[in-house]
């Protein structure tokens, strides 16, 4: 491999987005490292202020908050702090496109039963064309903004469904760059740090020229403010969207203890990155994403959480490996009904 | 084993309801006054499929989703999904909901089922009722718990079916469950009917009291004709229907449809046999042959036979009780109760 990666992080030079300098180091770590000079960091957010938000919410209605939940480390972890240390009454509530492994959904149906929380689990086809077409199209568009899109706006639909007021969801503090408070308006990834902005270009390309045209899609939201403008107006929700992991100081090692103990929680056997429990489709996105910009979405995440000293380096390349290939991405294909030859360029 | 034994009482000559007086008599030859009217009333004209197809017709594409099929993972609900989707073509979306004793051989039926279907799927697990049927059977009343937790989960999949837009609900009802027409606007059985009064009587008593000491429940309805009531005041307003009362199909034909196009399977142990109930109606059967000495499955199948749908042998071979104390346990422990409760 050619590529020059910066030494700081795991980003690849990706002109004209990242550019690694001769020191080796890319623009994204120089440019967190003059903000952190500065001193003008935003303040840490508080448990308190959590709380504070919290308390506002708790018992108006039949549940207090909407959980988000993977079966993952990190969105487990959230829903038992929601319902063991902040004791609130949640509504659990796990989609499914068709990607996620059997594993994943079983994992959320046991922290469910553990915790004796009631559950919402939602599976459709709705998708699956739109994938079908980002691979068929060969298009550069990353995967997974546009899924978020979609499970976004029906989290948001079903917030509304049930009158209630906050959505948790447990992105970790390196899936919400810069600004907590803009995340919370916009939802997971800010998509306007530079490491994003090519993928985000070609996500507007692609929805310009094969969801809009195509009546299926209709309605489909072209970006998360659309999302939150639909929420708001079609849906009347009001709901407002917060993890527990950014409020709290505690890193995924601590609570994984945690839930293994408590809910008998496990990782996957299969998911990208290692040691998360991302759906199949993941398997795909990143490839592709690799393929097309050198790095994944994941990478931007993971070097968000080296910089604030969340995980070493080290620790970020080995869990990126890419060491899957045809075998695993043969069946996840085929249920698009496409093959490895599509993933030529 | 079991340590009533329900099989030995008498039954009528005709179906398989024993005699309970004053409601359920039997003549010189043995036979019941409900199969006696039964043989004075004209033959009901059968429902035509070309009535269900007009209603289909004026919802269809007009909605979110043309309908909300209640799935339980039995055969009767499985094949009215497959017949919404394969045969009407419509847009359903496939909802089930789990109180905690659903069985996951019911649940992979289902989830098998939407998956071979491309349908949406809706699955809501919830702990709602736990509180109210660990009371019935703490507090030895005679209510039988399938019948509050029809009208829970009638009111539930209303609620469904407006959060998600179906103008339909679509039951898989069989004939024997129900007096069609009458019950497309009462749901589920018809608790003024004689083999039903007392039963529903004790239900009613239970509801008036707990809802009234028990906060959480508070807004729970009281009958089914209340949750109606309810619902037609709503601005959404959902016509709940069967396939099965318009389809000439008996079981033994959609049975063998779903095995071969969604690999459905039957649950090893369910009471009555071949059915897929929940674990919870284990002890709801028991307590209804305790109490009332026949079950609500009685009652349903005896009119099955008198339609002429399923043969006498049949229901008395389904209708046996052939459950443990081990299972009976097992499904009562979720609940903190053990047999004991049942035996007081």
């Amino acid at each position: 491999m050619t590529e020059k990666r910066c030494t700081e992080c795991v980003l690849v030079e990706s002109l004209p987005d990242i550019r690694i300098g001769d020191d080796g180091i890319c623009n994204v770590c120089k440019n967190h490292q003059a903000e952190a000079d500065t001193g003008n960091e935003e303040p840490e957010y508080l448990e308190t202020d959590f709380l504070k938000i919290i308390d506002k919410h708790r018992g108006k209605g039949k549940y207090d908050c909407l959980c988000m939940l993977s079966g993952g480390k990190d969105s487990t972890a959230a829903l038992y702090y929601i319902k063991e240390k902040y004791k609130m009454n949640p509504l659990v509530f796990t989609f499914n496109h068709g990607f996620v492994p059997d594993e994943h959904i079983q994992s959320a149906m046991k922290t469910v039963e553990k915790l004796g929380v009631d559950w919402i689990y939602f599976q459709t086809d709705f998708m699956k064309e739109m994938f079908k077409k980002i691979v068929k199209t060969k298009s550069k568009v990353v995967i997974c903004p546009v899924c978020s899109l979609w499970y976004m706006l029906k989290t948001y639909e079903i917030a509304a469904q049930w009158d209630i007021p906050i959505i948790i969801s447990g992105w970790t503090k390196g899936q919400t760059t810069s600004s907590k408070k803009s995340v919370m308006s916009k939802c997971a990834c800010d998509q306007d740090p530079v490491e994003y902005s090519t993928m985000a270009n070609a996500t507007k390309t692609f929805m310009d020229e094969h969801v809009r045209t195509d009546p299926r899609y209709a309605d489909f939201p072209a970006s998360m403010e659309d999302v939150l403008k639909i929420a708001r107006k079609k849906y009347k929700s009001k709901a407002i969207v917060l993890s527990p992991h950014w409020f709290v100081q505690s890193r995924p090692e601590e609570y994984v203890k945690v839930i293994k103990e408590k809910l008998d929680w496990e990782y996957p056997e299969r998911s990208y990155p290692k040691k998360s429990t991302n759906c199949d489709l993941n398997f795909l996105a990143s490839k592709l994403a690799v393929d097309n910009y050198g790095y994944s979405h994941y990478h931007i995440e993971m070097s968000n959480l080296i910089r604030m000293g969340m995980i070493t380096r080290e620790e970020a390349m080995a869990l990126l490996e890419i060491d899957y290939d045809k075998e695993l991405l043969g069946p996840i294909l085929d249920k698009l009904d496409c093959d490895i030859g599509d993933l030529k360029k | 084993m079991s340590a009533l034994n329900f099989d030995q009482q008498p039954i009528c000559q005709k179906c398989v309801m024993p005699e309970v007086k004053p409601r359920i008599t039997f003549n010189e030859e043995g036979i019941c006054n409900l199969c006696v009217e039964h043989s004075k009333k004209p033959p009901v004209q059968p429902l035509l499929e070309s009535d269900f197809i007009k209603i289909l017709d004026k919802v269809r594409g007009k909605h979110r989703y043309d309908c909300l099929v209640m799935c339980s993972g039995g055969k009767d609900s499985t094949a009215a999904l497959y017949f919404m989707k394969k045969r009407y073509n419509l847009n359903p979306l496939a909802f089930m909901f789990d109180h905690g004793f659903e069985t996951e051989e019911a649940i992979t039926n289902v989830k098998r089922a939407v998956a071979k279907l491309g349908v949406d799927f809706v699955f809501y697990k919830t702990n709602q009722m736990k509180e109210m049927f660990k009371s019935i059977v703490k507090t030895q009343s005679k209510t039988i718990i399938c019948h509050p937790c029809s009208i829970w989960y009638m009111d539930l999949a209303f609620d469904m079916a407006e959060k998600h837009d179906a103008p339909i609900v679509i039951a898989g009802w069989t004939k024997g469950q129900s007096e069609k027409q009458e019950v497309m606007s009462k749901c589920g059985c018809n608790v003024h009917a004689p083999e039903y009064a007392d039963m529903a009587k004790e239900t009613n008593q239970f509801l008036e009291d707990f809802t009234k000491s028990t906060n959480r429940y508070k807004d729970f309805p009281r009958t089914m004709e209340e949750l109606l009531a309810k619902n037609k005041k709503k601005k959404h307003k959902a016509t709940v229907l069967s396939p099965h009362w318009f389809l000439p199909y008996g079981p033994e034909e959609y049975v063998k449809i779903i095995k071969e196009e969604v690999g459905w399977q039957y649950t090893k142990n369910s009471y009555p046999s071949k059915t897929t109930n929940c674990n919870m109606n284990f002890v709801s059967a028991y307590n209804a042959m305790k109490f009332f000495g026949y079950t609500h499955y009685h009652v349903e199948m005896s009119k099955l036979i008198r339609e002429g749908v399923i043969t006498r042998e049949q229901a008395i071979t389904d209708l046996k009780m052939q459950f443990s104390d081990e299972l009976l346990n097992e499904v009562l422990s979720k609940i903190d109760c053990t047999v004991d409760d049942l035996r007081k």
